[in-house]
């Protein structure tokens, strides 16, 4: 049985981030302007005031499924258990049908770096991770998924390819995964690696959500900059993703030049013609064997 | 070969550093140990870019932060402010939000901005906005709670105020400067003269209220959980050190009660103004209950 069907993972449609340019937009509106919206975790992790009432409102209206960014995973920092249980809290509140983060590392020695450092692709990485993982779904007790990231270095000890550390991490921690076709483009770039290879290795099954972004080309490397429209090669790369996973809800994120929400919104509803078109075409025979397994 | 905590530690020392990796000669080998590099980027250039997006989001959040401290200092300046803010006070919260909650220590106790006390009260004042904003919630205030209390309770009663409202008293009117800095309105420096302001969140927004020195002495002994008779008493006794009863001031404050032969002491003038704070702050949103139960707070 996939990890999708185990955990009873639904397709949620086509969302995008809630931000606050959008808030009275959103909310103000009587009629549903999107399928579902993913917030950031930590965004929503404070006492009280306007973002928890705005997370609120949104819950009454919309499935919001929270998307964190400080787990650090990878950090050879112990797990902060005090952000764990604000976590739980959290989704308690909102009883999302997955949460997530990212598979990086952020935390060191007496300090946060706030980025979504990548790791190395090494024996010691996967099992480092892997027991974390399993600690972190122990404590959440929530179907987890881990996000691959953009990434702008290489290690030397690094022994293995991205996606094969990424299907090992999912495998053995039984997780889910929340593959973003952006990341993967950009790292593809960055690094030199053919980004189909990639989309084609990872494990569809484990697949519980899809994140389309835009990227920023700086001539010796590309940026994950989440500021601008989803560029034609990454469109590419999730029709093939949603080719080999299936009806995976998916997500549009946008976070710094902001645009009009009819803009976003179109970036959305391409997205949505995109999925619509490919899941009606007749299922390639590996996609109809899994359906009919699960 | 290296361990995933060596290569951690290294990068995580790499990433902090103000000045480009390639400045230092021995980060630059401890950086090319770990990172590989491509056919475009050398491997501490892999590293910096890492380097220059931590720096870029660091001073980003403490310029939404303390905009009126970068309006203060200049852009460089409080760039400056910002790089030796963050070495010194790394976050080591989950959250960014958490970021500047050492500003206003920082700049009070670090040269050159120490010499400039106003930058330190600036950022108490910015930080007073932060934690008004996502503070605690409270249910709004019932009348009905307090209805048909007869008179000798009252002294016994524990006024509860928003747990998100920050109270803070200020040696320049920091809290104008800084509306008109984050206006766009370019104020001069103000002249020092001592204020007592609320900051407090509204059904929509954030609202700033200067109070007179009276009204602060009595919310900062209800903020403490004192009953409300004591609470009198002891804001009565600041006052009256601060301004004795008799003085020109003190009588120039009190209303027309005070007009028979005897002044009023400070006791007096403050029970008298009780009932109209008592209806300002609930209306406000500052007060939210009364608690009648004699245990503490
Ligand atoms: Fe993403």
């Amino acid at each position: 049985m996939s990890f999708r069907d185990r955990h009873a993972i639904p397709d949620l449609g086509v969302g995008v981030g809630f931000r606050i340019p959008h808030y009275p937009r959103v909310l103000e509106s009587s009629e549903p302007l999107m399928d579902w919206f993913e917030v950031i975790s930590e965004n929503f992790l404070v006492a009280g005031g306007r973002p928890l009432d705005n997370l609120a409102r949104l819950a009454d209206k919309y499935r919001v499924v929270p998307h964190g960014v400080s787990l650090a995973i990878g950090s050879v920092e112990p797990l902060d258990a005090a952000y764990l249980a604000k976590l739980k809290d959290l989704f308690a509140r909102l009883d999302p049908p997955w949460v997530s983060d990212h598979l990086c590392w952020a935390r060191a020695p007496g300090v946060h770096i706030h980025d979504l450092l990548p790791l190395p692709y090494t024996r010691e990485a996967i099992e480092h991770v892997v027991e974390r993982v399993k600690r972190v779904q122990g404590t959440l007790e929530r179907p987890f998924a881990l996000e691959n990231v953009s990434s702008y270095m290489t290690y030397r000890e690094s022994t293995m390819s991205e996606w094969d550390f990424l299907a090992e991490v999912a495998e053995r921690a039984d997780c889910g995964l929340l593959l973003d076709c952006n990341n993967v483009y950009v790292s593809s770039r960055n690094h030199g690696f053919d980004p189909v290879t990639y989309i084609d290795a990872v494990p569809a099954d484990r697949v519980v959500q899809m994140h389309l972004a835009g990227h920023t080309d700086k001539g010796k490397y590309v940026l994950d900059t989440h500021s601008d429209h989803v560029k034609d090669e990454v469109w590419d790369l999730y029709r093939r993703a949603v080719a080999r996973c299936g009806a995976v809800s998916t997500l549009v994120e946008w976070d710094d030049d902001i645009p009009e929400w009819d803009v976003l919104s179109a970036e959305a509803a391409k997205a949505r013609t995109m999925r619509a078109e490919l899941l009606a075409a007749p299922r390639r025979p590996s996609l109809v064997a899994t359906a009919e397994a699960g | 070969m290296a361990t995933l905590a060596e290569m951690q530690a290294v990068l995580a020392v790499a990433l902090r550093r103000v000045s480009p990796i390639a400045d230092d000669p021995e980060l630059s080998v401890h950086a090319e140990r770990i990172a590989s590099g491509n056919d475009r980027l050398s491997p501490v250039e892999q590293v910096d870019i890492y380097r220059e997006q931590f720096w870029l989001r660091h001073v980003d959040v403490l310029r939404d932060d303390f905009a009126s401290i970068e309006y203060a200092l200049g852009d460089d300046a409080f760039e400056r402010l910002a790089h030796a803010y963050l070495e010194a006070c790394p976050s080591a919260s989950f959250t960014l939000r958490d970021l500047g909650e050492d500003m206003a220590r920082f700049l009070a106790t670090r040269a050159p901005w120490s010499t400039e006390p106003f930058l330190a009260e600036l950022a108490k004042v910015e930080w007073a906005f932060v934690d008004a904003f996502d503070g605690q919630n409270a249910p709004p205030f019932d009348p009905a709670s307090i209805a048909g209390r007869s008179e000798d309770e009252w002294p016994g009663a524990r006024i509860v105020l928003h747990p998100a409202l920050q109270r803070l008293t200020l040696e320049w009117p920091t809290h104008d400067y800084r509306i008109g800095a984050r206006k766009g309105e370019e104020p001069a420096r103000p002249e020092r003269r001592a204020c007592h302001v609320v900051v407090y969140r509204g059904a929509e927004l954030l609202h700033c209220l200067e109070i007179d020195a009276d009204a602060a002495a009595m919310l900062d002994e209800l903020a403490r959980g004192t009953p409300l008779g004591e609470a009198c008493e002891r804001a009565a006794a600041k006052i009256g050190a601060a301004a004795p009863a008799g003085s020109a001031d003190r009588a120039a404050s009190s209303d027309e009660t005070s007009g028979g032969g005897e002044r009023e002491t400070p006791l007096e003038v403050l029970q008298g103004k009780l009932a109209g704070w008592f209806s300002e702050w609930t209306s406000l949103g500052w007060i939210r209950s009364v608690r009648f139960d004699p245990e503490g707070p």
